[in-house]
């Protein structure tokens, strides 16, 4: 806008003004009753909805599916168009050009024109934003089950008592389940994927037998074979 | 100025409140402020969708307030954070509804905070001399986010747990400083009690302390320059056309002097 733009503006502005009314109390009225509004529709999702608390943090129980706050889920599922290396790519680069057009919107567009049909770019980009973060949203809903207040699915017994067992042997000092945990020996998650019960519950036993340079203990005296079995069962659930 | 007299021959002094307000008004001009806020003019085409912004800053009174009250109670500790939440749930005279208050109203301030922004969007309300009002605005949307985050691990469930540790995951990726940002946001290497400490600091102290006297200036600016009106189609062509009349239209003599309103 340039001086002329701007004396102009001012003048209309003010013409405008002349002829409004005060703020008080013809807006206060408009914003008090929006206000009553919101407050009802909160105090009505109170009621019908409540508020969830889940079981606590356990930070072993790796089968938890996370799901982030709705309003985070399309940043989240934006990260899975960017694996790997490319990670940041959807992590920071994205973002921070969100964030910068919007910092930087009044110098982007600067026309003296401020009706939407007269600024048709500044609307088509809002509205293809818009549309992407819906979008975006609307498949991360669709691929991550809503949070059940637990594992994905209830642990069996046996799975169960190789969690207690994996948590009391303090597996976790050394190995992680999905970056969590210690990091002396591999993380554990998923790692049912590459060899079979049969291999895990031998490798516990006697970790030498098949690693010659492994420094992790022996187990085979500590544990009972089925105990063995049953840690291999939970690292079965985790990394999924 | 003469004295009113009462029916009965008895002075009228001024009331109470109003004494108050004299003796505020000689000292701090009182009245010049009220002036300044309540009776300043509005544009007539100002309409319902002005309303998100103070709608806006209800939620955001409200967040206050409950935060407060939860604040009360919480224990900022993995030991206990998940107890004392249970605690506000289950013992606490009204603690359901104020933890859902609080709870739903995060949810709302992100929904109102984004409608607001795409009212000015739409309205061309960020152009001059709004801009700086923009600017604030759009600091604001960030730290309404970021209260998002950082409270959301304060339960210290489930879901808090593994949605932040998948967050703070997500800014470990950053090329060079990942590592960094990864351990001032977690306090270690690990999602723990610094981090819970630390989440809460954010939550409770920092952010505030930002957001505070940043919807001061947001409102200041907004009072001080006006709210804008909504913009007029008819009026804006028929700006447009006398530009074109001034700047020349390819092929014709530019005009010039004054044009036709
Ligand atoms: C904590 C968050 C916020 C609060 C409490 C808040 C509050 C307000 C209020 C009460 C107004 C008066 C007019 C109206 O309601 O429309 C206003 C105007 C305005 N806001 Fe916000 N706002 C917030 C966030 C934002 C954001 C995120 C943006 C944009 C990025 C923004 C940009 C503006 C602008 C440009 C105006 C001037 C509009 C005009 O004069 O027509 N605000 N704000």
């Amino acid at each position: 806008m340039n001086a002329e733009d701007k004396e102009e503006y001012r003048r209309h502005y003010q013409a405008e003004k002349a002829e409004g009314e005060p703020f008080f109390p013809y807006s206060v009225v408009k914003d008090t009753l929006v206000a009553m509004l919101v407050f009802l529709v909160l105090i009505g999702l109170v009621v019908a909805f409540g508020v969830p608390l889940e079981s606590q943090a356990d930070p072993t129980n790796t089968a938890y599916v996370p799901r982030p706050e709705w309003y985070f889920l399309f940043l989240f599922e934006l990260l899975k168009y960017f694996p790997g290396e490319l990670e940041f790519v959807g992590v920071i680069g994205i973002p921070t050009i969100g964030v910068l057009a919007l910092l930087f919107l009044p110098l982007l567009d600067r026309s003296p024109l401020r009706h939407p049909v007269h600024r048709p770019r500044t609307i088509i980009v809002t509205a293809l934003a818009l549309v992407a973060v819906a979008v975006l949203t609307a498949r991360a809903i669709q691929s991550t089950p809503a949070a059940t207040g637990g594992p994905s699915r209830t642990l069996t017994a046996a799975e169960q008592a190789g969690k207690r067992l994996y948590q009391a042997q303090n597996c976790a000092a050394c190995h992680s389940l999905s970056g969590v945990g210690g990091t002396t020996g591999p993380d554990l998650a998923g790692i049912t994927k590459g060899h079979t019960l049969d291999e895990i519950s031998a490798y516990i036993v006697n970790p030498k037998a098949a690693n010659p340079a492994s420094i992790m203990p022996a187990y085979g005296e500590k544990l009972s074979a089925d105990e063995i079995r049953q840690i291999a069962q939970f690292l079965a659930t985790t990394g999924q | 100025m003469q004295p009113m007299r009462e029916p009965f021959g008895q002075q009228t002094r001024p009331s109470i409140s109003e004494r108050v307000i004299d003796s505020l008004d000689e000292r701090l001009g009182v009245r010049s402020i009220w002036a300044a806020l309540m009776d300043r003019h509005i544009p007539r085409s100002v309409n319902w969708w002005y309303t998100l912004g103070s709608a806006t800053l209800f939620v955001f009174t409200l967040q206050v307030v409950t935060g407060i009250f939860l604040a009360a109670y919480y224990v900022p500790s993995p030991d206990h954070a998940y107890d004392s939440v249970q605690y506000i749930m289950n013992e606490v005279i009204f603690g359901q509804v104020v933890r859902g208050l609080h709870h739903w109203g995060a949810s709302a301030m992100v929904v109102l905070v984004v409608a607001h922004m795409l009212r000015v969007i739409v309205m061309g309300a960020y152009k001059y001399p709004r801009e700086f009002t923009w600017t604030a605005g759009v600091f604001l949307l960030l730290l309404t986010f970021g209260f998002g985050f950082t409270g959301y691990l304060l339960p210290w469930d489930e879901k808090a747990y593994w949605a932040t540790t998948v967050g703070t995951n997500m800014a470990g990726t950053v090329p060079v400083v990942g590592g960094f940002i990864l351990r001032v946001l977690r306090g270690g290497a690990d999602l723990g009690a610094v981090t819970l400490a630390r989440f809460f600091a954010f939550h409770v102290l920092l952010l505030p302390a930002l957001i505070v006297p940043l919807v001061g200036l947001h409102l200041f600016m907004v009072v001080r320059i006006g709210i804008s009106g909504a913009p007029d189609r008819a009026y804006e062509r028929e700006q447009q056309a006398r530009q074109r009349g001034y700047s020349g239209i390819s092929g014709l003599p530019k005009r010039s002097g004054i044009p036709k309103r």
